[in-house]
């Protein structure tokens, strides 16, 4: 019995896929969301709102400028998750400027084990159903 | 170790002339910059743990953790554009020979991640640039 492709069955998974796709950059952006916008555990600076990060955590919530810039949109085929028009404090936070130390927000997410967990789950969920 | 010469990242930005911080103790602590500051280039790196893990046969891990490097000091004319710019493509080009690091089991692998442009700071009036390295080492072998 020769093998034919299902165009119906490849049109399903494809937009399923799209649809895990866009579940997982939403969870991303949400997680990323939750983390900025939390204040930190290290000093308390004059004519700032909140108390600052401590090395090591995700940047505290101070302006709000990054936490608003925050995003998940479609990218042609694909979704992305990130700083859109990001401010120059997610540049500066990712690469310390002289003087300061760096906050590594991106980066430290892309490695995070909690995020990596929370997308694969909304993934799988969209495919489960 | 792994090989018989070994290389931490300290010992590559001392060798790129890059000066390091040091604690009262003489020990190189490389997480601050150098007091009082001095008038070439120097270099600060930060740590950052994450574990993103594969388990391996007989329950050893891969994990890896990063290490931020900035490079600081360099004249803000042309000269110190075109410095910070090579002393970053040598640091990209030779992360493959880092096979150590304070306080980790064993590294196997660095690769040399994002990084940064060379900027200029209006503030301070120097060139300045950052490289990410990712550090692939062992945890939980039995030898």
């Amino acid at each position: 019995m020769p093998w034919t492709e299902n165009p119906q069955l490849r049109a399903m998974l494809l937009a399923r896929a799209a649809l895990a796709g866009q579940a997982g950059a939403q969870e991303a952006a949400a997680f990323l969301r939750e983390h900025l916008n939390q204040p930190g555990s290290g000093n308390k600076w004059p004519g700032l709102p909140n108390t600052s990060s401590a090395p090591g955590e995700y940047p505290a919530k101070q302006s709000g400028k990054l936490l608003d810039s925050i995003d998940a949109q479609p990218m042609g085929q694909f979704w992305a998750f990130g700083s859109f028009n990001a401010p120059p404090e997610a540049w500066g936070l990712e690469y310390p400027a002289p003087g300061h130390t760096a906050r590594p927000w991106l980066s430290k997410a892309l490695a995070d084990p909690d995020l990596r967990e929370r997308v694969m789950h909304a993934m799988w969920e969209v495919f489960r159903h | 170790m792994g090989g018989v010469q070994t290389l931490t990242v300290d010992q590559l930005l001392y060798s790129l002339g890059l000066v390091l911080n040091k604690d009262p103790a003489g020990n190189y602590l490389s997480n601050a910059p150098p007091n009082p500051l001095p008038g070439r280039p120097y270099a600060i790196t930060q740590g950052m743990n994450g574990s993103s893990e594969a388990l391996l046969h007989g329950g050893a891990q891969l994990r890896r953790t990063q290490v931020l490097i900035s490079l600081f000091g360099f004249t803000p004319d042309a000269a110190g554009f075109q410095s910070c710019g090579i002393v970053l493509a040598h640091l990209r080009a030779r992360a493959r020979e880092v096979d150590r690091l304070a306080t980790y089991p064993r590294i196997t692998e660095c690769q040399a991640a994002d990084e940064s442009p060379v900027m200029r700071d209006v503030a301070t009036n120097q060139h300045y640039a950052s490289i990410r390295y990712v550090l692939t080492y062992l945890q939980g072998a039995s030898t």
